[in-house]
């Protein structure tokens, strides 16, 4: 009475069971949710302020004086800049200060067409490896002679900033 | 071979199809939630900052005497391709009481012209 | 005999049964994976970023919100003129933006940011001017089909107070822009003892003394456009048609000679061309906090004239022109007797010494101030 010959469909309608259940197993498992906050929004945000911070200090008072940056790169004062950059990029509208650390160079172009870099501020903290760092410039037009370049002239050069937060 | 009964092979493609078709959703979720990642990486990449700035020292460059016009422009140039990774060029006109200079601007994403007339 | 063969056979209930119930199963399972999938979630930031944008870096657009309610019947809005900041109807104004010019990112207009802070939480359709928290900020500066929360808050380095719009941030996810911005104030003229009596302190038989201040418009205008700022010069000039204009005139007490005068009756201020008496709305005196109702009236020794945005040319001329001339005139009320019964006495008075010029000059005319400020944006 009892014989194999049935079980056809039921061995295919398991089979399919099977198949569909594993899949569904194995995509469950493998989409994660990334959280919003990565590391390219931050990047993001910290270069804007950057940028932002960079740009007031390259804007003069008034309309005859100079700017802040081009006196501080003619006369190579980088502990000014440090303050004045650091009391901009940390300001907050809550009570406190933010914790961003950078680090200043000035890009120029020597007497032999290639590009050299002085450094106009040390690091204020060091930089560890793992940190986010992102990178900030802004043009300037100043008159200055550089150690390895010609003569005392107005040039135009590239202040570059390398912010992180701490 | 002649003598199997394939009837029920549409249940078993069934079961696959809804397993490709969870496959697919999976990929298509994937995907999607990189959409607030690529909006600020988009930001990062276009150099607005960039083009401004070096539009704002051409214009200047534009008004300066010779001896110094050239050195600047030819600075403007080189730090532009060396460290900006961007090809400038630049020239001005000047027609009657307007200066007029034009800009390109190209670092290989993307491109910027423009024609700036004085105020 | 009854034939209990069907069309279906058991075997295939069977199998059929496994798979539906496997197969109904994973799609109740699947939808809850798009649960933790929030669109709106992903987008703060960006939103956040920009209306950073839009506020820090674009001056603003009068005219109607693209999509936005009808205005209410009698406010015609192809008839717009001026900035967003002076349209009495917030009907009128399109898009938000702090920023003086498009030229100058950054640099933030003091008038702009006065009127983008007013704002109260109840939406009262018959307040035209106060903006409404959020329906009228996600309109012109938030923009998007979803209806974000936002905060916006301001601060200006030296003050205490932080100007803030919208509810308090939560605790969880939202996004976050910080803008470093320069807000410029406006300019202003303070004649005090030391300037009028270098050049406008003369002793004239007259029975008016008449002091004007000379407002070149052309020369406000252009002058400014100068290397290094023919790209940024907005954020230093001085424009009459859109600034604040502030002219203090003090120690009118003290410049009586010989004999001295406690009070001076002003008699009347003039705007030229088209002599239009100005209406005391913008006189202050004497360091009162309201102006002066009527002239002619008595000063002790301050008169402040205060022309807020732009409306040294809108409000006080029937024609526009580029020269403006402010006239005083300060009325000799009774003969000196010690100088022979004459009106001759020292006091202020530019006839012949040529008007007081309102320009860059640093000596007469304390230029606009860029003040710091911090912008921060808060999107959930």
């Amino acid at each position: 009475m009892v014989n194999t010959e049935g079980q056809l469909y039921t061995i295919e309608g398991f089979a399919a069971a099977l198949i569909m259940l594993m899949t569904a197993y194995l995509v469950v498992n493998a989409t994660s949710i990334y959280t919003p906050g990565d590391t390219h929004i931050s990047d993001m945000q910290l270069e804007v302020l950057g940028s932002d911070a960079l740009a007031m200090i390259n804007t003069a008072p008034n309309g005859t004086s100079e700017s802040p940056l081009q006196t501080i790169v003619e006369t190579n004062d980088g502990d000014m800049f440090g303050q004045i950059f650091n009391n901009i990029v940390n300001n907050r509208t809550k009570p406190g200060q933010d914790h961003i650390q950078f680090m200043a160079n000035v890009s120029y172009v020597k007497s032999d067409n290639t590009v050299s870099s002085t450094t106009l501020l040390d690091k204020t903290r060091s930089l560890s490896g793992g940190e986010h760092a992102v990178r900030v410039s802004e043009w300037v037009i100043v008159e200055k002679k550089f150690p390895d370049s010609d003569s005392l002239r107005k040039r135009a050069v590239l202040v570059e900033v390398l912010l992180w937060r701490d | 071979m002649a003598g199997l009964n394939d009837d029920a092979q549409w249940i078993v493609l069934m079961g696959f199809l809804v397993s490709f078709s969870l496959f697919f959703l999976a990929m298509v979720l994937n995907q999607s939630v990189v959409v607030g990642q690529t909006t600020a990486e988009a930001v990062s990449e276009f150099p607005k900052d960039d083009i401004r700035g070096v539009r704002g020292v051409i214009i200047q460059s534009a008004y300066m005497d010779n001896p110094d016009r050239t050195g600047v422009q030819n600075d403007i140039r080189t730090l532009s391709l060396i460290r900006q990774n961007s090809v400038v060029s630049f020239s001005n006109t000047t027609n009657g009481a307007y200066t007029y200079i034009e800009i390109h601007y190209n670092n290989g994403v993307t491109v910027y012209n423009e024609t700036w007339r004085s105020p | 005999m009854s034939d209990n063969c069907g069309n279906l056979s058991v075997d295939f209930l069977a199998g059929f049964t496994i798979f539906i119930i496997a197969f109904i199963w994973v799609a109740t399972m699947i939808p809850g994976l798009l649960i933790g999938l929030q669109v709106h979630n992903i987008d703060y930031d960006a939103v956040a970023y920009r209306t950073g944008v839009i506020l820090v870096e674009d001056p603003g657009a009068a005219g109607k919100v693209i999509g936005g309610a009808p205005c209410y019947s009698g406010s015609d809005v192809s008839t717009v003129t001026g900035p967003w900041e002076s349209q009495s109807d917030k009907c009128h104004i399109a898009r938000f933006g702090l920023a003086v010019s498009k030229d100058t990112p950054g640099i933030l207009d003091e008038n702009k940011v006065n009127r983008f802070f007013c704002w109260t939480v109840s939406a009262d359709p018959n307040d035209r001017e106060n903006f409404s928290y959020p329906i009228d900020y996600q309109e012109r500066a938030i923009f998007g089909d979803y209806p974000y929360r936002f905060n916006i808050s301001l601060k200006v380095v030296g003050e205490e107070r932080v100007r803030s719009i919208g509810d308090v941030i939560p605790e969880g996810d939202y996004g976050y822009i910080r803008r470093d911005v320069q807000i410029k104030g406006s300019s202003n003229a303070t004649i005090n003892k030391t300037i009028i009596q270098t050049k406008y302190w003369s002793k004239e038989n007259v029975t008016a003394d008449v002091f004007t201040i000379h407002l070149n418009c052309t020369k406000l205008l252009g002058d400014i456009r100068q290397s290094p700022h023919q790209v940024d010069y907005r954020g230093y000039q001085i424009d009459p048609g859109l600034d604040n204009i502030i002219i203090n005139i003090t120690d009118l007490n003290t410049l009586h000679y010989p004999t001295s005068k406690t009070t001076t009756n002003l008699s009347g201020i003039t705007i030229n061309p088209g002599n239009m008496p100005l209406g005391a709305q913008y006189t202050y005196i004497d360091g009162n906090a309201t102006p002066v109702g009527t002239l002619p009236s008595n000063v002790m020794s301050n008169i402040s004239l205060v022309f807020p945005a732009g409306k040294v040319i809108s409000d006080s001329m029937e024609v526009a022109s580029p020269q403006l001339y402010i006239t005083l005139t300060f009325k000799n009320t009774n003969p000196d007797p010690t100088i022979n019964g004459t009106y001759g006495d020292w006091f202020l008075n530019s006839s012949m010494s040529g008007p007081f010029e309102y320009d860059y000059n640093l000596e007469n005319v304390t230029q606009p101030q860029l003040q710091n400020g911090v912008l921060e944006v808060a999107v959930w």
